[in-house]
């Protein structure tokens, strides 16, 4: 019941992100490598390099980076950047600047740069330090570029290609700083959100790129260590996000390799068919993914007709694999987090939209709160009437204004004796109200003798005071509508709450428990993914799993949740309802349930009284969701079938309260409101109610006018009582749970009055059961009943016996197998 | 069972004898109902004198007149409860709502 009623299928829905994720690849791929790259960039940042370190390398390589053979906008607008935001720094990176100019073999530019970081350098100071503005800067810098270049290149001849790719450097210069900008604040780490926008990611992706571009290429013998790099990083993606991943990175190493020097599709198609290929072989492990990227190179090559390079391009794929192989475990994981962390952004979206959710949901019950309020207030501000003169004023003046007004005394009595009448009025009020009913002979001496017209007076009072009495009772029966009304919203708020608190659950590892989960199981030899543990409820745990299909070897029955077990001191269970081999996939995910550790077993016994097939006893013996089992008895206090269904309306009620999320106290309550609303009918009924915690054994007892119940163990028999009013009766009732600890073989036995009554000359009624249960010597829980139900007819008189229900449970430690 | 009324003032007495249980239950409250509209009285006291059982529809019955009572301002009483009546009614949490008398003249003065 359990498991199957539970719906999180957070695996489920990870695999259908995976299939919309394969159209978006590219944007996952900047993803991962945005944030593979920060993360890096960051760590770097801190370390003893610290900020010019890091500033010069990166200005160095990226001041070698041209695109298209001879544009290369990405050093000034870089050093724009930099210069910017570290201007003590200003000599240092035009250095490095202008030495990777150099370095990347364009003497001629090389010298002008110098020349023009310089000027730049100065100018920046008075002028161009003052523009707030980034759009302004970078087109301020951009025109700095332009005229500059355009001045040196006066003393070559000026054609208009000249001209055209100056200007489009000079765009770039604009376009460069704006990105660079961008990827500055992510890299100093200033945006502290751990989820970039697909803006900051773009711009670090950028930036990547280019700082590829600008690597230098080494090459040792024939062996180019830039394209082994390129190769190393399309294996690492393929190893760990499969073909699609392997493919576009691909596609974007070879787009770099094809940019920077002349522009050719060739290179793209063969990294990503490679990394296509390569990204198949992801789940046989990382040098069948070499081998697949080897294939893919190999075959593309061949048909490209470049089979003389093949020999150094496999070279350079194997020292790649190499590298791959010998990247210890441990730095592969954590390259697989931030590239999990990638993947889990609609996660953390989804964690974000479910805490909206939950704070709505608060508003919402905040909203029922303030009505239980604003009911409660208009109920407590009209007091019932009577207690106020006004209405004894108003009636005095009815009888004035009706019974005297055409008499002959009305001036005598109303004018001139005023205060005299009035209080002889008011006496006869007080009169009626002891006698409930007034005759002519009942009016005192004193009024009859001057009045004229007693039989009507009579009559009138007793009249007034009927309607008054009538409108005392309708009013006082509103202001408990509202209160129950007020109890009800308030109960509708509790709900919604509790809803909302259910709903934001922030994910934490509890105290790196997945972590050890995952190096527990890893170490039976299974290849576990990853584990998520989720607290449902007190100690109830769920534990979802994501493992490599066993093709049925059921693994996750037979060894992990053993493992589990064992690590988390639980018995746990898989939910059985899910197995990848259904879904046709090689992955699956699973969810292991904490089992609670205790279970119980229960007796019933029941008998109608003699001549009735109706029994006024009721009782639901039901399991809730969270591991709580419930035993609900409930005795009519009607005759008859009118009792069988007060009983049943209020067990059913009961349990349908409790199973959508009312806390017992409340949903006894509510039954109690309802019960009282719908009179003119008369419902009482009694309840008896003990909820048994499976996880902890605790148990927690609710009497409303119900019998006394017992617990028996091998040592002791408790008895447990209450004096609480049946419910249905008064308006607010003191729901009184009692709590009380048991333990595994402690038998609890619920019994209606009709067991306690039936020895009818016995006074001890609770001392003669004890007696009972003592002699009792198995601990079945359904021969108990048998027996004690048995007991009870033999020590009464057949023809006088009540309805008896008789429930019986007996606490089990499953662990131990009682 | 045997159903003897009395009014004094606005008290409406009753005096009962006999089991009040499931098979007395309804004669019990029909004839209290009756009594409460003719005489009009507001208070109500039960005399258990004689009453050697009650069973949960008997106080039902009880409740039920307490409900009555209560809500035209009345007071209700019982006097002279047997010890295993007494239980019972101990139980069901009875004398958190209804005052409980030695005899009806002390009742009568404390009502």
């Amino acid at each position: 019941m359990l498991t199957e009623e539970i719906e999180i299928g957070t695996y489920e829905r990870m695999d259908q992100d995976d299939k919309s994720q394969k159209g978006q690849a590219e944007v996952f791929y900047f993803n991962r490598l945005g944030h593979t790259f920060k993360h890096g960039l960051n760590a770097l940042y801190r370390s003893w390099l610290k900020e010019i370190g890091v500033i010069c390398v990166l200005g160095f390589i990226l001041a070698r980076a041209e695109i298209l053979g001879e544009l290369a906008p990405f050093g000034v607008a870089f050093y724009a950047v930099a210069l910017k935001k570290y201007r003590k720094y200003a000599l240092g990176l035009m250095l490095s600047i202008g030495l990777g100019m150099l370095s990347a073999g364009r003497f001629d530019s090389g010298w002008s740069y110098m020349i023009l970081l310089i000027t730049m350098g100065m100018m920046a100071m008075p002028f161009l330090a003052q523009l707030e503005n980034r759009l302004y800067y970078g087109m301020a810098i951009a025109s700095v570029h332009l005229i500059f270049k355009g001045i040196l290149g006066l003393g070559h001849t000026l054609t208009l290609y000249h001209f055209v790719s100056i200007a489009l450097e000079s765009i770039l210069v604009l376009v460069f700083t704006m990105i660079f900008f961008k990827a500055f604040f992510v890299i100093e780490n200033k945006s502290k959100k751990w989820q970039l926008t697909s803006e900051e990611e773009l711009a670090i992706g950028i930036l990547f790129m280019i700082v590829l571009i600008g690597l230098p290429s080494f090459k040792v013998g024939q062996f180019d260590l830039k394209v082994m790099l390129m190769k190393l990083i399309i294996l690492l993606f393929a190893a760990k996000g499969g073909a699609g991943i392997g493919a576009s990175v691909g596609v974007m190493v070879g787009l770099i390799d094809g940019i920077s020097s002349i522009f050719t599709g060739l290179m793209i198609n063969l990294y990503a068919f490679s990394g296509l290929i390569a990204g198949v072989f992801k789940d046989y492990g990382k040098w069948a993914v070499g081998v697949g990227f080897l294939l893919g190179q190999t075959i593309l090559s061949y048909m490209m007709g470049q089979q003389g390079n093949m020999i150094y391009s496999a070279g350079e794929t194997i020292l790649a694999l190499l590298i791959m192989q010998m990247i210890p475990e441990r730095y592969m994981n954590w390259f697989d987090k931030y590239a999990q962390e990638g993947k889990s952004n609609s996660e953390a979206a989804a964690v974000r939209e479910s805490n909206l959710l939950s704070q709505k949901l608060m508003d919402f019950s905040q909203v029922f709160v303030e009505l239980a309020n604003i009911f409660k207030q208009t109920g407590k501000e009209e007091t019932p009437p009577g207690a106020e003169d006004n209405n004894v004023t108003m009636m005095i003046n009815t009888i004035a204004g009706r019974v005297c007004k055409d008499c002959t005394y009305y001036s005598l009595c109303w004018e001139k004796r005023f205060y005299k009448t009035y209080s002889q009025m008011f006496d006869l009020f007080s009169l009626v109200e002891e006698l409930g009913h007034l005759t002519e002979s009942d009016i005192p001496e004193e009024i009859a003798s001057r009045c004229g017209k007693t039989k009507d007076l009579a009559l009138h009072i007793s009249y007034l005071y009927e309607l008054y009495k009538l409108n005392y009772y309708w009013q006082k029966k509103i202001c408990e509508g509202r209160e129950i009304v007020s109890g009800e919203l308030k109960g509708i708020s509790h709900i919604i709450s509790d809803l909302s608190s259910q709903l934001y659950q922030p994910k934490q590892d509890r105290d790196g428990l997945e972590e050890l989960l995952i190096d527990k199981v890893r170490g039976s030899g299974i290849e576990i993914e990853q584990v998520r543990i989720n607290d449902l409820e007190d100690d109830h745990l769920e534990i979802a799993m994501m493992k490599k299909a066993c093709n049925g070897c059921h693994e996750c029955e037979k060894v992990i949740t053993t493992l589990v077990s064992e690590v988390l001191d639980k018995r746990f269970v898989v939910d059985p309802h899910r197995c990848a081999l259904k879904n046709g996939k090689n992955h699956c995910g699973f969810k292991l349930y904490s089992m609670p550790p205790y279970t119980v077993t229960t007796g019933i016994a029941k008998s109608a009284r003699l001549g009735n097939f109706v029994s006024g006893d009721n009782y639901r013996i039901s399991k809730f969701k969270n591991d709580k089992f419930a035993m609900i008895l409930s005795d009519g206090m009607g005759v008859g079938p009118k009792a069988a269904v007060e009983s049943n309306d209020t067990i059913s009620m009961l349990e349908q309260l409790m199973k959508v999320g009312y806390n017992r106290e409340f949903a006894v309550q509510t039954i109690n409101s309802l019960l009282i609303l719908r009179s003119p009918e008369e419902t009482f009924a009694t309840v008896d109610l003990a909820v048994i915690d499976l996880h902890t054994a605790k148990a927690e007892f609710i009497k409303i006018g119900s019998s006394p119940c017992f617990i028996k163990n091998d040592q002791e028999i408790n008895v447990l009582k209450s004096t609480t009013l049946p419910i249905g009766i008064l308006n607010q009732i003191e729901v009184e749970p009692v709590s009380k600890d048991l333990k595994p073989g402690d038998i609890l036995i619920m019994v209606t009055d009709g067991i306690l009554d039936a020895p009818k000359e016995v006074e001890d009624k609770e001392g003669w059961m004890v007696t009972l249960l003592e002699d009792i010597n198995t601990n079945d829980p359904q021969m108990m009943a048998n027996t004690i139900l048995q007991k009870a007819r033999e020590a009464g008189h057949d023809d006088d016996l009540d309805d008896m229900t008789i429930l019986v449970a007996r606490v089990d430690d499953e662990y131990l197998g009682h | 069972m045997q159903i003897v009324c009395k009014k004094k003032e606005n008290h409406l007495i009753i005096g009962l004898k006999g089991e009040l249980d499931m098979s007395t239950a309804d004669e019990f409250k029909n004839k209290l109902e009756e009594q409460l509209d003719v005489t009009g009285a507001k208070n109500l006291i039960i005399n258990f004198a004689e009453v050697p059982f009650v069973d949960s529809s008997g106080l039902g019955v009880i409740l039920g007149r307490y409900k009555r009572v209560s809500e035209h301002g009345g007071k209700m009483g019982v006097v002279e409860v047997k010890p295993q009546v007494k239980r019972i009614f101990e139980l069901s949490g009875i004398f958190r709502i209804i005052n409980l008398f030695d005899d009806e003249a002390t009742a009568l003065a404390h009502l």
